[in-house]
Parts: C-alpha cells; structure tokens; sequence
C-alpha cells in the first residue's frame, strides 16, 4: 500500500517536473521542513496561544491569583468560576493563567541562562584545547553529578524558598550540558579548512571561535535551548509539588498541584490539580514537538 | 565462454525523487557485461555511474525509481529481469552475493566494524551455501589466502580496524569472491587508496578476470585505471552513455567531443611539462536544471542548432564502437 | 632547467613529531614521526613538487613549514627582506604575522575551505582587516579584483559558498590565498578533490598567476601525472624523510631510489598504447609511529641488501648529467653507475 502512493507521489512529481512547473525553491529548505512537520505546526500553535493567554491574563480574567475568598472555598467550576476554587477560594483559572507566567519564565530564563554560560565556555574552551578545555570538562563533570535535589534542599534550607534561587540552582545545575553541546561541535568544526586558513593568516583565536565558528554551532544549540526549556518547567512543578521550589503564595503550574499531596482534594476536587497538570502535560509537549521539528530540519542527513 | 553477454542493460533509465523535484538521473543507458572482460566506465562527478552498478544490485534509494528499460541477467536458469523483480525480495536477495557481487570504494565503511572479518564471511557464505561452520570457516581462510592476505588464519579473527586500507579492500573482495559470482561490480575501489596498493589491487583483479573469467564492471573518474584495465569502455556525461566499445579503439580513435575533451585535459605520465591541457570550458549543469537536447551540447565546441534541441541517437561504427552525436559521422570521417 | 633565482626558503633537519599519549595523567609513551629529518631549498620563482604517499608526511611538512603546525626539531629559514633570513620556527606571534603575509596556503577540499555561514565577501573580510584594510569600500574592490584575476565575476562577492561548484569554490580559495599578495604558496592538494576536466582549469589558473605575480608554489599531491606537469622541481618522501629530490625531467628518465622506481611504475597510464606489464610493490605502507630501523623502505625494497636493514641512509648530492640530484640510498652510486648517466662528484 505505501509502494502504490510512493508510486503515485513520484508520477505526480515527474508530471509536474516534465511540465516545467517545478522550480528551485529559493525558500529555505530548513524552513519548508520545519512547515512540513505537522506536529512541529501543532506544536507551535499551542505554545503560541498559551503565551497570549499566561501573558495577557488580565484580558482573559478579572480575578487575581491571590485573591482569597473565604466565602467561597472548593467551588466546583460553574459560571463564575470557570475552573472552580481551591481550599482557601483562589479563582483556578486565573492561578493557572498567572502561574503560567512564572512557570514559562523560570523555564525559558534558566535555558537561556545556561546557555549563555555554557556556549560561551564551550566554544571558547573547545576551541583553545588545552588544559583550559580539561579543567573545564572535569568541573562540568562533577556539576553535572550533583544530585540536583540535594543541592535545591541546601540551598533553600540556607536562604529560603525564591523564585531567583530556584532560576540560580537550574543555571548551575544546567549549564554543563550546554557547554559538553557546544563543546563537541566545536571539536568538530575545528577541523573545517576554512577554521585552518584563519590560523593560517594569523587571525586571533577568540574571533575564529566567536565569530567565525559559533554560527555554524548555533542550530542544534537552539534546539537544545527549547528542550532545555521543557526541561526546566517540569523540574520546578516537582519541586513546587515537593514544597521546595517557589513560595507557596506565588502561583506557578508546580505550586498549584501541591495541594494535591492532601488525599482529601486529589480524590475529590479534581478541578484544583487536574487542569494545572495538564496545562504543563500539554505545554511541555508542545516544546518537544517544536524542538523535535527543529532538529529534523536542520539535519542534513534527513532525506526528503 | 569468453565473450558471452552475462548482463545486458537496454534503455536504462532512473529517476530520483529528492527534495520534492525530480532528477532524470540516467537516461536510455545500454550496454552489456561480457564473460572475461572488464567494463570500464567512466565520467566525471554526477555522470551515473555509480547509480548504473545500484541499479543492477537494486541497491537504489528509497526516493528513486527504474522508470523504463530493461536489466537482463543471463543465469544459468535462463535470462532473469532484474528490473521486474521486488525490490528486496527473496529472489534479488539470493542473487546478490552469489551471482552478482560488488565493492565499493571505502572499505572501512563497507565492512562492519564491531565484527571480525572472519565472522562477515562466513556470514556471507552461511547465507548463500548449506556448509557448516566448520567449512565455513576453512573456506573463508582459503579465501584470505587467495586474495593475499598475510597470515589468513589469525587474520580471520581480526576486526576491520586492525586491517590497512590495502588489506581491508581484499577483504571485502573476498567476501565478494566467496559465493563465486559470475559478475564483480567495482565502484571506485581503489580510489581511496594509495597508488602502490592501488597496483596490487588491480593485479588481484585482472587474476580473478583471467582465471575464473569473470565479467567485471570498473567505476572509476581515473583514466589512467581505465587505459591499464578495461577491455571494454562506457563514457558517461550527466547521465547519457556518450560513447562506448572497445576500450583500445575508443581511447585511441575517440569520436564523441566529449571523450575527446576529456583525454586532452588530463596530464599524461611521461608527456612531460609541455603537454598542452585543453580544459573542458563551463562547468556541469545542474542536475535539476538539465539541458534540453544533448548534455553536453552547451560546453561543445562543435554544438549546432540541432543538438541544443533534441537528443542524439546511438550510431554503431565499426564492431561495436558506439557514439551518440548527431555529427559523429562527419567527425569520424575526418579521420 | 637549473635553479630558478635565489633561495627563498630553506628547510633543514626539519621534524614534526606528535606525542602520543596515554592514561589520566597524558604521558608520553611514543611519537608519530610524520616529518623526520628533511633538508631542501625553494627557489624564488619555482614550482617544487612534494609527492608521496599516505602517512609520508607531505601534508604535515607543508604545515609545519607555515608553523601551523609547531615543528619539533630543525629550522626553516625564508627571505623576509632582501639578503635577510629569518628562522620561522623561532618567531613569536607578532612577529610571524609579517611572514603570515608572504606565505600562505590553498586546502584540498573545496567543500571545507570556505565559511557556510558567511558570503564571500565576508570570508575575506577579517584577513584584510587585519593587514590594514580598514575602510569597507578598499576591501570590496580588493575582493573584487581577487575574484576577477581567479576568472570569476565581481559580483559573486555577495553570494554564499553552497551556490558555487567545487571549481568555483577552490578558485575562491585560490583568491583568499592571495588576498595578502604573497610570496610563495603551499598547495596542499590543491586539485586531488576536483573532477578531472575541472583541474585542467585550476592547474592553468596556478601557471597564470605564477606568471603575472612571480609566485613560488610548494605543489604537495600524490598524483605524479599532475606534478609531472606542473613542477620544477620533485621532492619525493616516503615515512617523513625525503628519498630523492630532482628536476622533474631527470627525476622521471633517470630514476635512481627504487622507491620512486615502484611509485612510477605504479601509477596507471592514461595512455592505452603504453599499457604494460607491472610489478607491484609488494607490502603495505608503513605507520610512522613504528618505522622499521636502518632505511625506513627496507621492508619493501626489491633490492635490499644486509646493510639497509641497520644502517640509515643520508640525502646525498650527485651531480648527475650536469644537474643536482639528491638521493637518500645506501647504493645509490651503484645504480646510477648502472644507468647510462654520467655522473659528476
């Protein structure tokens, strides 16, 4: 069955072509793939929409998220409450559309982060080679074996629960992955004749590295940036769920699901924990998609 | 018997399906692969070549297709259409190895890394034969040894990287050699490797010509490999077969102004400084972006109206010297 | 055809070794001795061919030469003023880039020796930059002007490495070699990558240029029917040292090293009426981490005699038919004594 349509897409294909009416597409071909995935399309979409709605909250509700309305606490949604109320009356939809706010920032901010930390290492390291480069490594190394958890548990035992310090611990915890990234393409892109006719005319190593290889780095680096992004989200709603992340009056997706550790609210108020959960399910799967999408197109190896 | 057609190939062509445009990638290819002989083909970048030898084995992308013409394989069991066959099913599968082998030009790609030479062998003659390991084994051995490989007996049990490239391409030409086949496609074997091994390579092969009159395909961009082994030529441009037949009385009368262009712009070994190159003016076309009429015609010296519209036809001269010009007569006759 | 002009560059006792290095801590254990132990001169004006086969170290001595690569041991010296030699190999930084200027290289592979993320232009920039071109509009035409005397239009500048055909983009590179107006040019496999109607072209363009500018090349390639073509001067190395050095004319009709005899006969002949019957070297080429004691080609040698298995030969000057003629071999008067040649001390 799929040899018949292959089949057929082939004979369009050449019709077109016998026709003249098939031209070379100055159109990227990273671009026609990206738009050729429909997930990647999908993916895309929803992230979009749900950043209209996180960031243009106040369009979309009139209550605020720390409102507390004793008068009407655990309201199952109905008109008023689209989404119903939680134990001491917050509006769910409006702590989900606030919360989305932070939980998109504490993961977007940390990706960006330890991107820029670990890129520039990387690609500066991974260029001069040396003991730099094996310092360097050795201390990514013993970052990256660092049990995250323990870490967050230490630090917030020492200054408290904050929104800074939980972007801070995803920074250190996150930039030796960008930097092993950036690192092994700069390895590679090393070895390019045309790095060896820049050394050749005496040009300085910090220009080869920054300006003239990163470009050429600079795709699976984006990609790992979205997925970093994901990454991130979820970590702190467990550490939220755990108690250890943001301060419980702050509304984050991770926050929000706390309440459900009660047996009380998890088998009985779905509508406190639920939506929050698959919000973040949703959002994170969105990420992936657009990273996935990204990944395949920039990938010359990929036939299409 | 020497001489016998053991593959004829007839209008050969194929297209790829990439990037959503479609490439005419061979065009009307004949030719034939006689027992004994060596068919040497050649033609620069993006000519084919290396897409006739897939076609035979079947060995083409997924995104291609063998638009029209016909791959006839003389078997014993009567003539066989390649083409007509599934594209990895149980017949092709069994011709592959044990009547039609291959190699190719790297051989450390060709051959897997993280088994021992030994193992592929044997694998290859499991595959093909009802004998035990045991006679696997001892074959495989006998086969290293004919090739000459040093040492076959521990050799066996070495892996790919352990070998030097010149030693690899014997092993992958004696994975080819063990069922026996009848033909021997070579894409660029020895091109990868250096010009001393390259001598001892050629020499194996022209042994297995001669003692199990094999019929041998040679892909090669070198000229020189051509002058040193063909029996017989196929010149290739952008997917046409220019010119073809007897490789002493095409490479010494060439006819067709691209075969001609072509041995003018090589420096010839002992010719010494003051040879004159005569470079082939322009560059390929786009293979997305063909010519209409003959390939060539656009970078012809001796192009007229005719060939920038239509394709020539195939004319015969003399036995089975073939040219596809529309002036091929007149150039033939200035001789 | 005697030495063209004076000495340009001049290498001796030149020696690249890599360290190969095990365990945690890096040591030492042993050394890849691609280049080991080479003397030779370059005159101005001439074209001196490097040939050999893999693992030779033909590659690295071009490098090395360039101190893009540090040699271990030796001194390459080059005319930096009139009358006045300077060792690259004890230069700083700073003080190297005013010979970055008068020597420079062209890559073999077309598809890496530019940027894909730059234009042409933009390739170029950063070398103009800093040897002094400052304002934009001097380096267009300069760019502009390199790319014509490579036979490509002006306007290419603007465009992108992936446009261009393997050809176009090594001529790019031919330019960028020339962007500095040097002196002498390493050309390491300039045309091996090319398709063989293509390096009729670029081997014509390299000619041209060496005519309009009084360039001296440094051809290195395996291909002897190319360098046959284009060099002065042969310099034939096996396993990092040099084992004869020529005129290209004496070299092939009065071959004296019977490791140049092998490599000659050899190579295919893209003359059908010249096929013949030849004896392959027998052996593979050795690793230059492990080169056998006494004459590296000893293993291999259809003439090896006792000696050669534990005394090292040295590169010795004959004066053969009235030309220089040096020969790295223990026997080496024996054999031109053989041939009809007269032989000069």
């Amino acid at each position: 069955m799929r040899k018949k349509s292959l089949s057929k897409k082939m004979d369009t294909l050449l019709y077109k072509e016998n026709k003249g009416l098939l031209k070379s597409s100055n159109k990227s071909r990273v671009l026609r793939k990206i738009l050729a995935n429909k997930l990647a399309v999908v993916g895309a979409i929803i992230f979009i929409l749900m950043v209209i709605l996180c960031y243009g909250a106040p369009l979309f509700t009139d209550y605020s998220p720390t409102a507390i309305d004793l008068r009407n606490r655990l309201v199952p949604p109905n008109s008023t409450h689209i989404l119903g109320t939680d134990k001491i009356g917050h509006d769910m939809w409006a702590r989900i559309l606030y919360g989305g706010r932070i939980s998109i920032f504490i993961g977007f901010g940390s990706a960006v982060g330890a991107a820029l930390i670990g890129v520039s290492l990387g690609t500066y390291a991974g260029y001069r080679g040396g003991m730099l480069d094996s310092v360097v490594m050795k201390f990514s190394e013993i970052m990256m074996s660092f049990p995250q958890i323990i870490l967050v548990s230490i630090i917030v035992a020492i200054t408290g629960q904050s929104l800074w310090n939980l972007i801070f611990i995803f920074i250190l915890t996150g930039w030796p992955g960008m930097y092993r990234m950036a690192r092994s393409q700069m390895l590679s892109i090393r070895e390019e004749e045309y790095i060896q006719a820049l050394q050749a005319f005496g040009i300085k190593k910090s220009i080869i590295a920054f300006k003239h290889m990163l470009p050429n780095a600079i795709g699976p680096i984006f990609v790992n940036i979205t997925l970093s992004t994901a990454m991130f989200i979820l970590q702190e709603s467990s550490l939220s769920f755990l108690g250890l992340g943001v301060p419980m009056e702050v509304a984050t997706w991770g926050n929000i699901i706390n309440v459900a550790q009660d047996l009380t609210i998890l088998r009985e108020a779905l509508w406190v924990w639920l939506p929050a959960g698959i919000v973040i399910t949703v959002f994170v799967m969105a990420i992936n998609f657009i990273g996935d999408g990204l990944r395949d197109a920039a990938d010359p190896t990929q036939v299409g | 018997m020497e001489g016998d057609t053991i593959i004829e190939v007839k209008d050969l062509s194929v297209n790829f399906y990439t990037n959503l445009r479609c490439n005419k990638a061979l065009r009307n290819v004949s030719f034939n692969l006689k027992k004994g002989r060596i068919l040497g083909f050649v033609g620069e970048s993006g000519c084919g070549k290396s897409v006739t030898a897939n076609s035979i084995m079947r060995l083409l992308p997924e995104l291609s297709r063998i638009e029209n013409g016909s791959i006839t394989f003389n078997s014993d069991k009567g003539p066989i259409r390649i083409d007509k066959l599934p594209k990895n099913g149980s017949e092709i599968r069994k011709l592959r190895g044990s009547d039609i082998a291959m190699i190719f030009q790297d051989p450390m790609t060709a051959l897997n890394p993280v088994f021992t030479v030994g193992y592929q062998l044997n694998e290859m003659l499991l595959t093909h034969t009802d004998m035990s390991k045991k006679e696997a084994t001892k074959k495989s051995i006998e086969l290293l040894a004919d090739m000459g490989v040093p040492a076959p007996e521990e050799r066996f049990y070495e892996y790919p990287h352990e070998y030097s490239g010149g030693m690899r391409q014997r092993a992958m030409i004696a994975m080819a050699m063990a069922c026996e086949p009848k033909v021997l496609l070579a894409d660029e074997p020895t091109t990868a490797l250096d010009v001393t091994i390259q001598a001892q390579i050629f020499e194996l092969m022209l042994k297995l010509r001669d003692e199990k009159q094999m019929a041998m395909m040679l892909i090669t961009h070198d000229m020189g490999v051509i002058a040193e082994m063909a029996d017989d030529v196929v010149v290739m441009y952008m997917g046409n077969v220019v010119e073809s037949g007897d490789a002493v009385e095409v490479l010494t009368n060439p006819i067709h102004p691209y075969t001609k262009a072509l041995l003018d712009s090589i420096p010839v070994l002992g010719r010494g400084k003051n040879q004159k190159l005569e470079p082939i003016k322009g560059s390929t076309p786009d293979p997305f972006d063909r010519p209409k009429g003959c390939q060539f015609a656009p970078r012809c010296d001796y192009a007229t109206q005719i060939c920038l519209e239509e394709m020539p036809k195939e004319v015969l001269f003399n036995k089975d010297h073939k040219v596809c010009c529309f002036r091929c007569k007149e150039f033939n006759n200035g001789k | 055809m005697e030495n063209k002009g004076e000495v340009l560059l001049s290498v001796k006792g030149l020696k690249t070794y890599f360290p190969i290095k095990r365990g945690v801590l890096k040591h030492t254990i042993g050394y890849v001795k691609a280049v080991d132990g080479v003397d030779f001169d370059v005159h101005r004006g001439e074209t001196l061919g490097i040939v050999g086969e893999s693992g030779c170290g033909k590659t690295t001595l071009g490098k090395s030469i360039l101190q893009l690569v540090k040699p271990f041991e030796g001194s390459v010296d080059y005319e930096i003023e009139k009358d006045k030699m300077v060792d690259l190999t004890k230069l700083d930084n700073q003080k190297m880039d005013i010979a970055r200027k008068k020597l420079q290289i062209v890559f073999q592979d077309p598809y890496s020796s530019l940027n894909p993320s730059f234009s042409i232009f933009g390739s170029f920039s950063d070398p103009l930059k800093k040897f002094g071109i400052k304002k934009i509009e001097d380096r267009r035409k300069i760019v502009g002007d390199l790319l014509e005397s490579v036979n490509l239009p002006r306007k290419y500048m603007t465009r992108y490495p992936n446009e261009f055909s393997g050809g176009q983009r090594q001529r790019i590179g031919i330019a960028r070699a020339l962007s500095v107006n040097p002196e002498l040019i390493v050309c390491d496999e300039a045309v091996s990558a090319l398709d063989v109607s293509i390096q009729a072209q670029v081997l014509q363009l390299f000619q041209k240029l060496q005519r309009e500018r009084n360039l001296t090349y440094l051809f290195i390639t395996h291909d002897l029917s190319v360098v046959e073509y284009i060099a002065d001067r042969i310099v034939v190395m096996y396993l990092g040292k040099v084992v004869e050095l020529a005129d290209t004319e004496e070299l092939f009709s009065n071959t004296i090293h019977p490791y140049t005899n092998a490599l000659l006969s050899a190579i295919p002949i893209a003359d059908i009426t010249k096929r013949r019957k030849r004896i392959p070297l027998q052996g593979d080429v050795p690793s230059p981490v492990n080169p056998p004691k006494g004459c590296p080609f000893h293993p291999r040698c259809p003439s090896c005699r006792e000696e050669c298995k534990s005394n090292v030969p040295k590169l010795t000057e004959y004066v053969i038919n009235g030309k220089k003629h040096y020969v790295s071999c223990l026997f080496a008067e024996e054999f031109i004594k053989k041939s009809d040649s007269k032989l000069e001390k």
